[in-house]
């Protein structure tokens, strides 16, 4: 079952590596968010590739994609879709907006007044929207991509942390090295890899691995990990709050994803280290006297996971936990 | 249920502990504590006491199983108990007697006794101490064998025991191996509490119905065998592993201080008695078997201060008995003819001899004894008492033994005088052969079962010499030089005459053989030869290094009385000497036995005359009570440290038996994990270090990380051993993985420094993994060779790196 997802993972992050390349760890991460049925806010400067990694995992998979620009003078409804009265039929029909789609590329989401964008997370979390009254589901399986520009905030309406919660990772793209950037060129002189991309899955077969990860086995000593890192978060001098609960259940997700795509049915620490940073880093809110000094939430979670032994690491550990 | 009326001496048979090892461990218990007894040998028939014990302990058990009340139960105890003593004191008198008169006679010597011990007179049988001690152990027996069943409480059962025993090893100080019954005794009341603390424990399992492996008995019966061994062991040695350690030797001293204190105060106490009530140094009866001989010891037997016999050849021998008769591999003091005697009186009436002077010694014994020591050819003691003797043909007699009237306590002292010869070789050789008839009549008897061979070799050593002299001499030498002195002997092959076995064909032997076969080979060639058993002479005070310090504090009485020397006489000196007539000069002594140092006499009388003038007594009375006073510490001071611990045996002794103890520990402790891993599978106790964990934790102390480790990995399977070869290779190699770090990163870590054993470290990690995170399957490798693999190759890189030799190695230090 999980040689399944592993064989099925493998190929849809060597489809998009035609796309995208020297990305494989960010591919790896959205590849889990989609897995845990969660979104994944990718924070960078444009043009490296955000984009094309939403568009090209959706073609990867054979599903619905849709994009947003999100812009200030947006409307809830200019995402969730409109009841448009037909004259011919005497009755309001429901027209969806781009949300109702698989995979949503929401470009620039601080951009948007806070209205939106707060119509836009109950929509990612209740993967359902109400217009005029009448409920409608949202696509299985439907993902949000999120990106946030870091460098560019003026006219921006910047996420609030708490809201920030409902993303389940965190990617930074990141520019690429030499070669990976040259390889790009080459990759791209005559036409883009994007038109001649192929879908390697179904979305049944996302389904189906969807609730296959669930089954990933997540020891004793792992999950007394993964909450002691948690329970660190809270009581660091640096932190002014800590993780949720949805977050330690993110990681613990997460973990179960990516052992999961690693052909795994266990989860090992290295997974949980892996994943610390991009499921945490964003949750946490800093103490205002760390902002000053500018520490990093990086900082903070390698310094505690850098205080931590490991669950298994030696013999002692490994006794009595 | 329904209550049935019960009657008052009977109870409600419940709760009872009934377990077959205890009880057997509980006899075992007991028949120590009687064996010490019996080893004592205050009285003969003291093996009755074994009887007793045994039915007392069994008889315990069935009361203690029984539904009578506790005073019922007395109440059978004693009923029981008084005619299983008399059975048994009546079963030691002879089989012609009816039952009836047994216990007649019983009654009769008990009362003697007691009228003797009431008027304060020595008390002549030990009828009322067998009657004490039958009671005594009978009482401590079924108390034993009721406590454990009926109540389960071991304390109650072998404090009394064990106190007794105490006592018993405190007064019985000639006891063979004495510690060694207390040894046994402390191990089997361990033994017992492990047993009945594990039976209570599976009790209540069964009671709140906990699973338990049926190993689990034989389990921890067996780790208990080991604990209760090792801490005998242990026990056993501290005093001795002290003596090796100044510090040590200190600080045990001042443990023992209080309980010397108190050995002292009850010493006294029993003293404040006036009374032996026991005599212990009965060493010498009316007969002499030649025997298989005893471990001699060091224990001080009596101090003698004699005048100082400054001329060669003259030694002091302590006489106890003569014995003239050898029949059937056996002495036997033929003279049945005795006269009380009374100090008073200025001499016994003792033929003179020429070239004899007389001494006077005080002796102080240190047990009671009634068979007083002399001098050589006694002539008066300071007691009055019955002499046995030979009568001659004028009225004179030749003194046998001397026995005080009234038992000299230990502790006291008492003089007598005696005749040592200072003959001259060759006045003795001069002598001739002019024996009177009563020394013929007595003293030159043969046994029928003299061997054609030992005629020819006494008549061999006779012809080497023309007079007695010479020939005693010569068998002297002969068999200083031919018998290997051995102070015990095996088995003796079964032969009518021991002293040809020993001539011909054992040669080894100890004084009794030496002195016996001396004696008849001179009796065969028509020598009057007898033998005299009894103590050499000792240890001189001033030969002793020990004792030296106490001499200096006493310097100038010593300066006084340079012609006065004080003997410690020691359970070791016990000896038997031949001593041969000469007419004119009466008995001479002579030695062969060759652990003594040889007795040469001057050739000729004018290195006699110097001799030292007789009754050189003290030069006051004051200076001889200091020095007995002195002595008296010295005795007691030595008698607390002489068993444990004796000065001339020096430490080398004591290091040796150190070291055994230490091997001997060792090989339990071996024997004990080889028997756990042959057994693993099934042992149930946790191994060494999670003990000692469980014990720290439970005195809420903090386990050191080297005990937790230990603990970690013997209960560590081999997969997780194997991945832990990765934690101990980084740490070898100096390059210690952080606690932070995950399995993989550990396994990359050592990849590096180990490129070539890539594989074998990730296929121990990916196993570890598995193990470890997931939900493993049944058939995981075991990862034995991964394991030794990796072991190798880590050890060879730690090798090549602190490998002083390795010039590779070298240079890459000098380099850095």
């Amino acid at each position: 079952m999980t040689q399944t997802v592993h064989e099925l993972g493998k190929n849809i992050i060597e489809n998009i590596e035609k796309v995208i390349i020297g990305k494989r760890g960010a591919i790896e991460l959205v590849l889990v968010g989609l897995l845990c049925q969660g979104h994944v806010l990718i924070e960078d400067v444009p043009g490296v590739g955000k984009t094309m990694l939403a568009r090209s995992l959706a073609r990867s998979i054979d599903a619905e994609f849709s994009r947003v620009q999100f812009t200030p003078d947006m409307l809830p409804s200019d995402i969730t879709g409109t009841s448009i009265f037909n004259q011919q039929t005497q009755t309001f029909e429901f027209r969806p907006g781009p949300l109702m789609a698989q995979i949503v590329l929401a470009d620039e989401i601080n951009r948007a007044t806070p209205k939106t964008q707060s119509a836009l997370l109950e929509a990612m979390q209740e993967r359902q929207i109400t217009v005029d009254g009448v409920t409608h589901k949202l696509p299985q399986p439907f993902m949000v991509l999120a990106t946030q520009n870091p460098i560019e905030y003026e006219g921006t309406f910047p996420l609030p942390e708490a809201q920030l919660d409902r993303f389940l990772l965190k990617v930074r793209l990141g520019y690429l090295n030499k070669g990976d950037e040259l390889a790009v060129l080459d990759a791209q002189q005559y036409n883009h890899p994007l038109d001649t991309l192929q879908p390697v899955a179904s979305v049944e077969q996302i389904l189906k691995a969807q609730e296959a990860i669930k089954q990933v086995n997540v020891s004793e000593p792992m999950r007394n990990y993964i909450v002691e890192i948690s329970r660190r978060t809270r009581i660091h001098d640096d932190v002014y709050l800590g993780i949720s609960t949805r977050g330690t259940l993110g990681l613990f997700r997460a973990a179960q994803a990516l052992a999961a795509i690693n052909g795994r049915e266990f989860v090992i620490p290295d997974d949980v280290k892996a994943l610390v940073k991009p499921v945490y880093a964003h949750r946490l809110i800093l103490a205002p006297s760390a902002r000053i000094q500018e520490i990093s939430p990086d900082a903070i979670l390698n310094q505690i996971l850098d205080s931590l032994p490991v669950p298994g690491g030696d013999i002692l550990s490994t006794s009595n936990g | 249920m329904t209550m049935t009326e019960q009657p008052g001496w009977l109870t409600k048979g419940e709760g009872r502990f009934s377990d077959f090892a205890t009880w057997f461990i509980g006899t075992g218990m007991v028949l120590t504590a009687a064996s010490q007894l019996v080893a004592t040998k205050w009285a003969d028939d003291l093996f009755i006491v074994l009887t007793l014990a045994v039915i007392g302990v069994i008889l315990g058990y069935l009361l203690g199983l029984s539904r009578f009340r506790p005073f019922a139960c007395i109440g059978l105890a004693t009923g029981y108990g008084i005619p299983a003593i008399g059975w048994q004191i009546g079963a030691r008198f002879p089989n012609t007697l009816t039952w009836l008169e047994r216990l007649s006679n019983i009654y009769d010597l008990a009362h003697t006794a007691w009228q003797q011990f009431v008027h304060n007179e020595a008390v002549t049988n030990p009828i009322l101490f067998l009657l004490l001690m039958g009671a005594l152990f009978w009482v401590l027996a079924v108390n034993l064998g009721y406590q454990i069943t009926r109540h389960a409480n071991l304390w109650k059962a072998a404090i009394p025991l064990g106190l007794t025993m105490v006592i018993v090893q405190i007064y019985g100080r000639y006891i063979e191996l004495s510690s060694a019954y207390l040894g046994v005794y402390l191990f089997l009341t361990l033994m017992a509490l492990g047993r009945m603390i594990l039976i209570g424990r599976i009790q209540q399992w069964r009671t709140l119905r906990l699973p338990f492996p049926i190993q689990a008995r034989w389990d921890l019966t067996r780790i208990l065998l080991v604990t209760a061994s090792i801490i005998v062991l242990v026990a056993w040695n501290a005093p001795a592993l002290g003596d090796t350690l100044p510090a040590m030797e200190n600080s045990w001293q001042r443990m023992t201080q209080p309980w010397q204190k108190l050995s002292d105060r009850l010493s006294n106490f029993f003293a404040g008695l006036n009374r032996p009530l026991l005599i212990v140094a009965q060493v010498y009866g009316d007969k002499l078997p030649l025997g298989g001989g005893n471990p001699l010891g060091e224990d001080i037997i009596m101090v003698v201060e004699a005048p100082k016999l400054d001329m060669p050849g003259a030694r002091y021998y302590w006489r106890a008995n003569v014995f003239d008769q050898y029949l059937d591999g056996g002495w036997t003091s033929t003279p049945q003819q005795s006269m009380s005697f009374s100090p008073q009186l200025p001499r016994f009436n003792t033929p003179g001899y020429s070239e004899q002077i007389p001494v006077e010694v005080e002796i102080r014994p240190i047990h009671s004894l009634i068979t007083l020591f002399t001098p050589p050819n006694p002539t008066w003691v300071d007691l009055p008492g019955t002499i046995k003797y030979q009568p001659l043909p004028d009225g004179e007699i030749e003194t046998v033994k001397i026995d005080a009237l009234e038992a000299v306590g230990a502790g006291s002292t008492y003089k007598a005088r005696g005749m040592i010869s200072i003959a001259s070789a060759e006045a003795l050789r001069r002598s001739g052969e002019n024996y009177p008839d009563w020394v013929l009549a007595n003293y030159t008897q043969l046994p029928p079962t003299i061997t054609p061979r030992m005629r020819q070799l006494s008549y061999e050593l006779g012809a080497s010499g023309d007079n007695p002299y010479d020939i005693a001499q010569n068998i002297t030498a002969y068999l200083r030089q031919t018998i290997t002195y051995q102070d015990t002997l095996p088995a003796l092959p079964v032969v009518s005459e021991p002293l040809d076995w020993l001539l011909f064909d054992g040669q080894i032997g100890f004084c009794n053989y030496y002195a016996s076969a001396e004696v008849i080979l001179l009796r065969i060639l028509g020598i009057p030869a007898r033998l005299v058993s009894g103590y050499a002479q000792g240890t001189p005070l001033s030969e002793n290094p020990d004792l030296i310090v106490i001499q200096g504090n006493n310097q100038e009485a010593t300066s006084q009385e340079t012609q006065k020397e004080i003997y410690v006489v020691r359970s070791r000196n016990r000896h038997a000497w031949p001593e041969v007539y000469f007419p004119g000069y009466g008995w001479v002594p002579f030695e062969p036995t060759a652990n003594q140092e040889p007795l040469i006499r001057p050739e000729t009388s004018e290195s006699t005359t110097q001799l030292t003038p007789p009754n050189q007594g003290p030069t006051s009375e004051q200076d001889l009570l200091d020095e007995l006073i002195m002595l008296d510490k010295q005795a007691q001071r030595e008698l607390r440290t002489a068993p444990p611990s004796f000065p001339t045996q020096g430490g080398a002794n004591r290091a040796w038996v150190l070291w055994l103890v230490v091997i001997a520990m060792l090989l339990m402790l071996f024997i004990f994990f080889r028997w756990r891993r042959r057994t693993a599978q099934q042992t149930i106790v946790p191994s060494i270090p999670v003990l000692l964990l469980g014990g720290l934790h439970k005195l809420n102390l903090p386990a050191p990380s080297f005990l937790r480790y230990w603990g970690a990995y013997s209960q560590a399977d081999q997969i997780t051993r194997a991945y832990e070869e990765i934690n101990i290779a980084l740490s070898m190699l100096k390059q210690p993985a952080n606690p932070s770090h995950t399995p993989s990163q550990r396994a990359t870590q050592l990849s590096a420094l180990l490129p070539h054993h890539k594989d074998v470290i990730w296929q121990i990690v990916t196993i570890y993994q598995q193990k470890t995170f997931g939900i493993p399957p049944d058939n995981l490798p075991p990862l034995n060779e991964q394991h030794k693999c990796l072991r190798k190759a880590w050890l060879s890189l730690w090798w090549q790196k602190t490998n002083p030799w390795n010039k590779q190695a070298t240079q890459i230090r000098s380099a850095s």
